[in-house]
């Protein structure tokens, strides 16, 4: 996997599902499935953003010197003589449960909806969650990296990790863009667009209010 | 509070043409009587009135709301707007109760256009309903300023109130038993707390902090909110705006940032060295630590609140701090915290009416021997029993 | 300093100025006896001396944590090596008058074991002490971590004079891989052989990092020894870059402990000023530079890859190591992360030789390992044993068992990414790979003894209560199968159980250990399954509404 200066990338042989695909060193094994017309589902990849790696639904089984294990095709590189195995009894059961955890927040998600049909998701298998956002991270990355506006952030970690807006940038920044809204998968992002707008954006400059 | 005998009741209705407002016509036709209180627009079906008419409604005077719609599953549209009609009331008396006004003062009904004397029926009992109720806000003993505000809070979340109610709050099927029962569950008031009502007290919150400075046990007073729900408030408001008095120097900012040699790999260092010296970061300084060290906002906001590390509002004069370490769980500590929050008033990651104490639980120290323990100001207390958690605290004014 | 002789005029010199035989009076000032009130221990003992105008006869020496955290404060008479528990100021003077001075011993401050009553005035007669092979805590009496001249007056800094000036980077590493010297974080991955990927990766810029992040809930040994004797673990990542071929360390330590901080840039000022450290390190031409990083407290960011995003100035978030670290970690450039016990290994193999070193321990983990105790267990404290000691051992022979009578239930390994073992396996053997069969990975060394009270399936939720908290919430597996599991145990922990459950916990588990992103993820639901194997019973108790023989916690 040495990304060397030369411009000549070396061809090498994979097996995905059975096939024999020739790709690029230094692909990654979603770009080699999809030069290959292999579908492999995914929420939080964009052909314009850099590989994210959080939403986990594109894990498929890899087998390479004898050794099997369980990757993201998003960011694993291709290596000589891998084999690929985008479905099989564990890749379908990951899937399965990455889409209940999902559908947990956002149980009328068309593109979760359709997935699920696939992998026969319960949407009611666990208790419903207020936030409905699934956290695939669209948004952001998409404002920091192609609009380099980086008006809309992650804020806090673990279970409580949410999208918010950074108010003076998205007061002036997003009024004729918005172009992410439709990389949303469920509505969450207009919604916390919406009340940040409510909330902090209206009036005059908001003055340092303070508390004693 | 009952109001005077010269109280008369002001209200719109919004009716729907196919049915409500043909059977209210019916009933002005065969001259069934009842009081002329209610003042009607016409809509061409029920499901089109937003929460943002019904509160308009309220903020400019009228005492309460009669929706009326065809009958369910009678709708003229394909898509049955009745339902929706449905939905938002839920929800609009919901937010009604919320914001301290008689959910009662909102009605939806299904009246159809033969049913004339039905409408009459119903608005002899609605009208005199009111009457007794008391004008809007007076009634339920709030001030003028008061009402305002409150409704203002309300209208100004509707747009995001909408949007929740599209994508979560669902009712899978269109059926009245679902609607009812979806509505009257248990998730539903989980889901409208924690989406919608967390929101209307940021929102009153912060217009609050507008107007003038107030302290939390102000806006506790005020807004009939308990101290920790108030700090827990202040929390999640403070990644929009300033809640407190931003009193770092410049020079001082710009020191430490020197002292990194301005680099934006030192983020997380600068970030430390302010947090340490100032206890908490006035979103200002964040301003000023973006642009000097070139690092995006957003950025920063992440890292500030990962962890509880750094604190985005003032904290109390003192940092008691509860080991939940495992050591210290397995001797105790739980009832230990108990104790604390108890004492205090409020839960970790919290600061008390006074600003006195903040609390907070967390890992462990290293000092395992000394379990369970609390740190006040980093001093150690040690071995400390429930009943003595009294005792540590009482010297800390 | 720039040649092996001027080192070793340097330690001849300071020798000669010490007289073995003078008092010298060793107060522990480790995190633990901060906490019991050392400090004023430590002022009571200045006073006295200046009183009794004794400066000049009797030192006072601040040393690191002598490990016995239970019984601090702790002091210890040299040249006698009496060994004083609990000590208050009021016992200062008699301390002075009788064993300074006078060599006698005072019965009531020594040690005095519980169940025989029988005394013990020295170390080595102590069980908590004697039980134990103290190769890197046991200079920790003998040193002020402020001062460079005690490390070297113990001998400090010819492990790496003798790898700069007479060995190669490449023997450098060949010992070490001798030695088989495996991290000591948690990860137990062999040393030697990360040092060489980083070693062989493309590229002249590489790191070096020490991890002393120590985030593992209830290890502080890493702590105790970074903080009382920071020039070995120093000392050994100056070696450990030399043979890796780098010249810029890190130090990613924690914010919270001010005193490891300060005695930490201590120690590299003054190795700097010896020359020990920059520039042309004892004129060997080798330059190495520290800087030291603080973290921003959460559990994540011991992380290694975490950390490497922490340390360039981001939030913490892992990424998949399909590449590993040590081919691109920091800004892309080969970094090689080991925790603090692992590089204050690296002198010891220099010094004594990897075939020394081998001789201790088990066929594949080798050396001693620093254990924490604490929990239910008469002897809190840092521990330091070989590998091969059974668990049963540590417990009783140093630890000295359960207070109050109780009945041990189980010793629970590595925080929230290890397992436990149930009483009945106790004769396991302290050692990576047998641990890991039995479902609980050592980790960092934390050793967390329950008693028979502990309601096993309240530590399971206990431990995803706090991930679910420390998670960084990037990857869907780890954030909601935390979240969902920690609602299930909470509702199984408070009765509420339903059927179902435990399969469902099961199913939830398999996901989240494949799927994670990290190994935080990945290891989230080991002490569940750890539990579930040995105390499945606890569990089917709660399910079943009848509350089970241990469901009381305190």
């Amino acid at each position: 996997m040495i990304m060397g200066k030369q411009k000549k990338t070396k061809e090498i042989i994979i097996q995905i599902d059975g096939k024999e695909v020739k790709v690029a060193e230094g692909m990654t094994i979603l770009e080699a499935a999809q030069s290959a017309n292999i579908f492999i589902p995914t929420l939080c990849h964009h052909e314009k953003l850099e590989p994210y790696g959080a939403c986990r639904i594109c894990t498929v089984e890899v087998e390479v010197r004898g050794w099997t294990s369980l990757v993201a095709a998003c960011l694993y590189p291709v290596e000589k003589d891998l084999i690929v195995r985008t479905r099989s009894g564990k890749v379908d059961k990951i899937r399965k449960m990455i889409l209940e955890f999902l559908l947990a927040h956002a149980p009328y998600s068309p593109r979760l909806q359709d997935l699920a049909q696939e992998y026969g998701a319960d949407r009611d298998r666990f208790e419903k969650e207020s936030s409905f956002c699934i956290l695939c991270g669209l948004c952001v990355r998409y404002c920091a990296e192609v609009k380099k506006k980086n008006a809309v952030g992650f804020v806090d970690c673990g279970a409580r990790r949410e999208i918010r807006f950074i108010p003076e940038i998205a007061a002036k920044a997003c009024v004729n863009c918005k172009e992410c809204f439709e990389l949303c998968p469920t509505s969450y992002l207009q919604a916390a667009f919406v009340l940040a707008e409510s909330l902090t954006f209206s009036k005059d400059t908001p003055s340092t209010a303070s508390t004693k | 509070m009952a109001a005077g005998p010269t109280f008369e009741p002001r209200i719109l209705g919004f009716l729907c043409n196919w049915c409500c407002y043909a059977g209210a016509d019916l009933a002005g036709v065969s001259r069934f009587q009842y009081p002329p209180n209610i003042r009607v627009i016409r809509v061409m079906c029920s499901g089109r009135v937003d929460p943002a008419h019904v509160f308009r409604a309220f903020s400019t005077g009228q005492d309460a709301v009669f929706i009326g719609g065809c009958h369910l599953n009678d709708c003229h549209y394909v898509t049955h707007g009745n339902y929706d009609a449905f939905a938002m009331v839920y929800i609009c008396k919901k937010l009604l109760e919320h914001i301290g006004l008689n959910p009662e003062r909102l009605r939806l009904e299904w009246v159809s256009a033969g049913e004339g004397i039905r409408f009459a029926n119903i608005m002899n009992e609605f009208v005199p309903g009111i009457e007794k109720l008391g004008p809007l806000g007076k009634g339920e003993g709030l001030d003028e300023q008061g009402l305002k505000f409150k409704l203002d809070a309300v209208t100004k979340l509707i747009p995001y109130i909408k949007l929740v109610q599209s994508e979560r709050l669902r009712v899978p099927e269109r059926t009245e038993e679902a609607y009812n029962k979806f509505f009257t569950s248990e998730e539903f008031n989980r889901l409208f707390n924690e989406l919608i009502a967390d929101k209307l007290a940021e929102s009153q919150i912060m217009a609050l902090l507008r107007e003038r400075p107030h302290s939390a046990g102000e806006i506790s007073a005020i807004l009939g909110l308990s101290p920790s729900e108030v700090s827990r408030h202040l929390n999640v408001s403070a990644r929009n705006q300033n809640v407190g008095t931003a009193a770092v120097d410049n020079n001082k900012i710009d020191l430490i940032i020197n002292k990194h040699q301005g680099k934006a790999g030192s983020l997380v260092q600068v970030l430390l060295e302010i947090q340490h010296e100032n206890h908490w970061l006035p979103l200002d300084v964040l301003d000023r630590v973006s642009k000097k060290l070139d690092v995006p906002l957003s950025r920063i906001m992440q890292i500030v609140t990962f962890h509880k590390t750094f604190s985005l509002i003032p904290k109390g004069r003192h940092d008691v701090h509860v080991c939940t370490g495992p050591s210290c769980y397995v001797r105790g500590s739980t009832r230990l915290l108990d104790k604390v929050q108890d004492l205090i008033g409020i839960q970790p990651g919290e600061t008390d009416r006074d600003a006195k104490f903040s609390l907070e639980t967390g890992n462990c120290l290293g000092c395992c021997n000394l379990g369970p323990e609390i740190i006040v100001d980093e001093k150690h207390h040690g071995r400390v029993k429930p009943d003595k958690v009294k005792d540590v605290l009482k010297n800390y004014e | 300093m720039n040649s092996a002789s001027e080192l070793e005029e340097l330690r001849k010199g300071i020798l000669s100025k010490r007289d073995p035989d003078k008092p010298c009076i060793a107060i522990c000032a480790g995190m633990g006896c901060l906490g019991l009130d050392n400090g004023r221990v430590i002022s009571a003992f200045e006073k006295e001396i200046d009183k009794k105008k004794l400066k000049i006869k009797v030192d006072i020496r601040t040393t690191g944590c002598h490990g016995y955290c239970e019984k601090g404060p702790l002091v210890v008479i040299y040249p006698e090596e009496i060994c004083y528990v609990e000590v208050t100021p009021k016992d200062v003077p008699e301390i002075i008058s009788q064993t300074v001075l006078r060599k006698k011993v005072i019965d009531r401050l020594i040690y005095t074991d519980p169940d025989t009553g029988e005394k013990a005035a020295h170390q080595s007669e102590i069980p908590f002490y004697k039980n134990q092979m103290r190769h890197l805590m046991g200079n920790n009496t003998k040193i002020d971590p402020r001062s460079i001249d005690d490390y070297l007056a113990v001998g400090g800094y010819s492990a790496l004079s003798k790898s700069l000036l007479e060995m190669s980077p490449k023997k450098v590493l060949d010992e070490i891989k001798k030695a088989e010297l495996r991290g000591r974080g948690g990860g137990g991955f062999l040393a030697g052989r990360k040092w060489e990927t980083a070693r062989n990766a493309p590229g002249k810029e590489k790191y070096v990092i020490v991890n002393s992040h120590e985030g593992e809930l209830g290890a502080f040994m890493d702590r105790a020894l970074f903080t009382g004797n920071p020039h070995s673990v120093l000392e050994g990542l100056i070696i450990g870059a030399y043979a890796i071929g780098s010249h810029q360390g890190f130090i990613y330590t924690r914010h919270d402990t001010p005193q490891l901080k300060s005695n930490i840039d201590m120690a590299l000022a003054q190795a700097e000023e010896y020359g020990l450290l920059g520039e042309n390190i004892l004129g060997s031409g080798f330059n190495f530079h520290v800087e030291v990083h603080l973290d921003i407290g959460i559990f994540v960011s011991g992380e290694s890859s975490a950390l490497m995003r922490s340390i360039e100035g981001n939030a913490p978030e892992p990424r998949p190591k399909y590449i590993h670290t040590s081919v691109k970690g920091i800004r892309k450039k080969p970094s090689v992360l080991n925790n603090v016990e692992t590089w204050a290994n690296v002198p010891l193999i220099i010094d004594k030789g990897s075939e020394w070193y081998a001789r201790t321990g088990t066929e594949r983990s080798k050396g001693t390992k620093l254990v924490s105790l604490s929990g239910n267990i008469v002897n809190t404290g840092v521990a330091e044993v070989p590998f091969g000691t059974t668990i049963r051992e540590i417990v009783y022979g140093i630890g000295g068992g359960i207070p109050n009578g109780k009945k041990l239930k189980a010793v629970h390994f590595g925080g929230p990414m290890g397992g436990s073992i149930p009483e009945s396996l106790l004769d396991a053997p302290l050692d990576f790979d047998e641990l890991s069969k039995l479902g609980a990975s050592i980790g960092a060394g934390s050793m967390l003894v329950l008693d028979e009270d502990t309601s096993m399936v309240d530590v399971a939720r206990y431990f995803l209560d706090f991930l679910s908290n420390e998670s960084c919430g990037k990857c869907v597996p780890c954030r909601e199968g935390i979240r969902q599991m920690l609602r299930i145990l909470t509702n199984i922990r408070d009765g509420k159980g339903r059927e179902g459950d435990i399969e469902l916990l099961e199913e939830i588990s398999e996901v989240t250990g494949a799927a994670s992103l990290c190994a935080l993820g990945k290891t989230a639901a080991d002490p569940l399954l750890s539990t579930l194997r040995y105390f499945k019973d606890e569990y089917e108790a709660n399910i079943e509404k009848v509350k089970s023989p241990a469901e009381k916690r305190e």
